[in-house]
């Protein structure tokens, strides 16, 4: 089966359970295997390449579902690296700088832990250091439930003198890093494309004035201007894929896609009218999401710091060069 | 057509040649580097150099002197000659657009009188589109064209005619019959410009330059074999040809030049982190414009006609032209703008950017009519 194909078959089989959206969808995407995509079969994993997942997250995140498929899928990943996969939910943080663990137990206030309160794994990254992996069923773990603005759990987690193990052999933070940035920008991707989904239904159904919304040019320019974002973003996407380990091109998507959702949650909620602010219409399980992932792992500000950075550094010469540098030829994706 | 396939060797040799030959006439003093060049620096004897190299017309066919090569090679060299601000706006039209269109439809004797001469940099083509009555409303042309003997009368007037001044040859569109739709009757024509009965008119625009004119056409009669495709089939055709005239990275570079300013600025201020970030998004989505350049070159080479790809990327990289302008303004390099400055340059002809090739309003329409279909 060509890539794409396999890329259709998953896309179709997302549809599916997103139009079945039942209160066991996760437990319906476990059992299928989806959010071990991308990790060996000999370590656990269900196979199949980054590609393939970052399929089923922009998937999953254009019907406006929230599941923990970009937490869980990086934390196995990560624990796939040093063994076999247990059951369970595994969930991921980055952090600034490595905690204290000398005496092998950590004490310490974790804010921002995704999904912690469903986790039974928690996989902390940060710089220079190996991964440390908490169970967070010990005794002395403490779950506190925070919501981001989307409803998602980002809880507070306290630890107090809990046994941690050192995940060796696994990635770099920095790799991790990339992979949740090139993750949520899929996310983010997806969420805009299901936003504006919505919006063209929408105005080409609801009437105003005698005729649909989108005769009114000031509509239908409005909703071309999403549509140029997506294009953008779409591109943003293809070049991280292809250009993966080179520098920029993660800020880039990241920027991107922020940049992208931004305008699109925007204009989405305009031309929607009042209709849009409404906890019943589908419109804000995406545009709430698009304003949590937008800045996830690094805020865009960040991001665009960063690459600025390293743009003044190289100087013309060197962003010409980078920017231009040879990629796979368009067509020979498949 | 059996293209070689663009591997990213030749894409970096063709590169360097570009860079090599710029920097040589630069630093001969040849050419000063300068925003919007493509439109603005007009030197004949640059083009022919090129042409000498292979360096235009460079997907057409060898038998019409042409290099066989790749839209994806294409996007190579002129990329680097935007980004050298170089010379290029002789061939730049017809090399673009005008050679394809022939290519696409006109007949082997229009092939072969007209082909050959562009990719030698020896025919300069202007483009007779817009009128005083039909801007962006390329349909509603006035001009007309009736069937005489041996040819066709050609009457009108068109306006914006950039580079008319130094053209040996105009394309022009023209209305053939009267329908019920405005775009149907209308009919595509090679001329030359030194015909009996054309005359041309400077406009000079708000930086005082003289790219644009007014040309008139009075009983000016254009040979049978001069029709280029079908007999009111025009509307169709020149609507291919805005892909080749729209998907070109001169829609996202025209401003390159105080880019370049920036970075080096950014370098300088090195505690300045809003003039990072600032720099750091227009890098993110210079590489993404890019990267849409990329994509509709090698839709070109699969045979499209990337018309809705197109028009996103000119929609973009016209915003990106003018933001990159304005974010010059968050450093101290703005004040007082010298007239010849990269800044100044990029500034006057910006207002320019998001009309010409099509508005940044009717590339909307021409989306949203698109994605109301879908």
């Amino acid at each position: 089966m060509s890539r794409s194909q396999f890329a259709d078959e998953l896309r179709s089989l997302i549809d599916d359970l997103a139009a079945a959206n039942g209160p066991d969808l996760w437990a319906a995407l476990v059992e299928l295997g989806l959010p071990r995509i991308g990790i060996e079969e000999e370590r656990g994993g269900a196979g199949g390449s980054l590609d393939d997942l970052l399929v089923v997250v922009e998937s999953l995140a254009g019907h406006g579902i929230g599941v923990p498929v970009v937490e869980a899928s990086t934390a196995d990943w990560i624990l796939g690296h040093t063994g076999k996969l247990a059951d369970g939910l595994a969930t991921v943080l980055l952090l600034a700088e490595a905690p204290d663990a000398t005496s092998g137990t950590v004490s310490a206030e974790l804010t921002s832990v995704p999904w912690a309160r469903d986790a039974t794994r928690l996989v902390l990254c940060a710089p220079g250091s190996a991964p440390f992996l908490v169970n967070l069923g010990d005794p002395t773990v403490h779950v506190r439930n925070v919501d981001n603005i989307a409803g998602e759990p980002r809880d507070t987690v306290v630890l107090t003198g809990t046994p941690v193990t050192a995940a060796e052999g696994g990635p770099a933070y920095e790799e991790v890093r990339e992979r949740l940035a090139l993750l949520w920008s899929a996310a983010v991707l997806g969420a805009s494309h299901g936003a504006y989904r919505l919006t063209r239904t929408y105005v080409s159904e609801r009437e105003q004035f005698g005729a649909p919304l989108l005769k009114i040019p000031a509509v239908a320019g409005n909703l071309a201007r999403m549509r140029v974002q997506l294009v953008q973003a779409d591109a943003a996407l293809s070049l991280a894929r292809e250009a993966r380990g080179s520098s920029g091109a993660v800020e880039i998507v990241r920027i991107t896609t922020a940049a992208a959702a931004t305008e699109i949650a925007q204009i989405a909620h305009q031309l929607h009218g009042a209709m849009g602010i409404t906890e019943e219409y589908p419109l804000h399980r995406l545009t709430r999401r698009l304003w949590s992932w937008r800045d996830a792992v690094a805020s865009e500000r960040r991001w665009a710091e960063s690459l600025g950075r390293r743009a003044a550094e190289a100087g013309e010469t060197g962003v010409w060069t980078r920017i231009t540098a040879p990629a796979a030829t368009p067509a020979s994706e498949d | 057509m059996d293209h070689h396939s663009p591997g990213p060797d030749s894409c970096a040799e063709l590169r360097a040649q570009v860079r090599e030959l710029t920097a040589a006439w630069r630093d001969a003093g040849r050419y000063t580097p300068r925003s919007d060049s493509w439109l603005r620096s007009f030197d004949l004897e640059f083009s022919r150099e090129l042409a000498t190299r292979g360096l235009i017309a460079m997907t057409y066919p060898e038998e019409f002197g042409g290099a066989g090569r790749t839209n994806v090679e294409r996007l190579a060299v002129t990329e680097e000659l935007l980004r050298a601000g170089a010379p290029v706006a002789a061939h730049w039209i017809g090399d673009r657009q005008i050679g394809p269109a022939v290519l696409r439809h006109g007949t082997r004797e229009l092939q072969e009188e007209i082909v050959p001469r562009i990719a030698s940099g020896e025919a300069v083509f202007c483009l007779g589109m817009s009128e005083p009555e039909a801007g962006s409303d390329l349909a509603s042309v006035r001009t007309t064209a009736e069937r005489v003997d041996g040819g066709w009368l050609v009457n009108g007037h068109k306006i914006w005619t950039t580079q008319a001044h130094h053209a040996t040859h105009a394309y022009l569109l023209a209305r053939t019959s009267r329908g019920e739709r405005k775009h149907e009757g209308l009919t595509e024509f090679v001329l030359d410009m030194d015909a009996e009965g054309v005359s041309v008119t400077p406009i000079v625009d708000l930086a005082g330059e003289h790219h644009f004119n007014e040309v008139r056409f009075e009983n000016v009669l254009v040979p049978a074999q001069r029709v280029l495709g079908e007999v009111g089939q025009g509307w169709k055709q020149v609507v291919e040809q805005l892909s080749f005239e729209r998907g070109g990275a001169e829609r996202a570079l025209s401003s390159y030049p105080v880019l370049v300013e920036l970075i080096s600025e950014s370098a300088r201020q090195k505690d300045d982190r809003e003039l990072r970030a600032l720099l750091g998004s227009l890098v993110a989505r210079l590489a993404v414009l890019r990267r849409l350049c990329f994509e509709v070159a090698g839709a070109m080479d699969a045979g499209q006609a990337p018309v809705q790809q197109a028009a996103a990327l000119k929609y973009l990289g016209n915003a990106f032209e003018h933001d990159v302008i304005e974010a010059l303004r968050r450093t101290d390099l703005c004040q007082d703008p010298a007239f010849d400055s990269p800044f100044g340059q990029a500034l006057l002809a910006s207002p320019a950017f998001s009309l010409r090739g099509g508005a940044a309003e009717v590339l909307l329409s021409l989306i949203a009519r698109q994605e109301a279909r879908s």
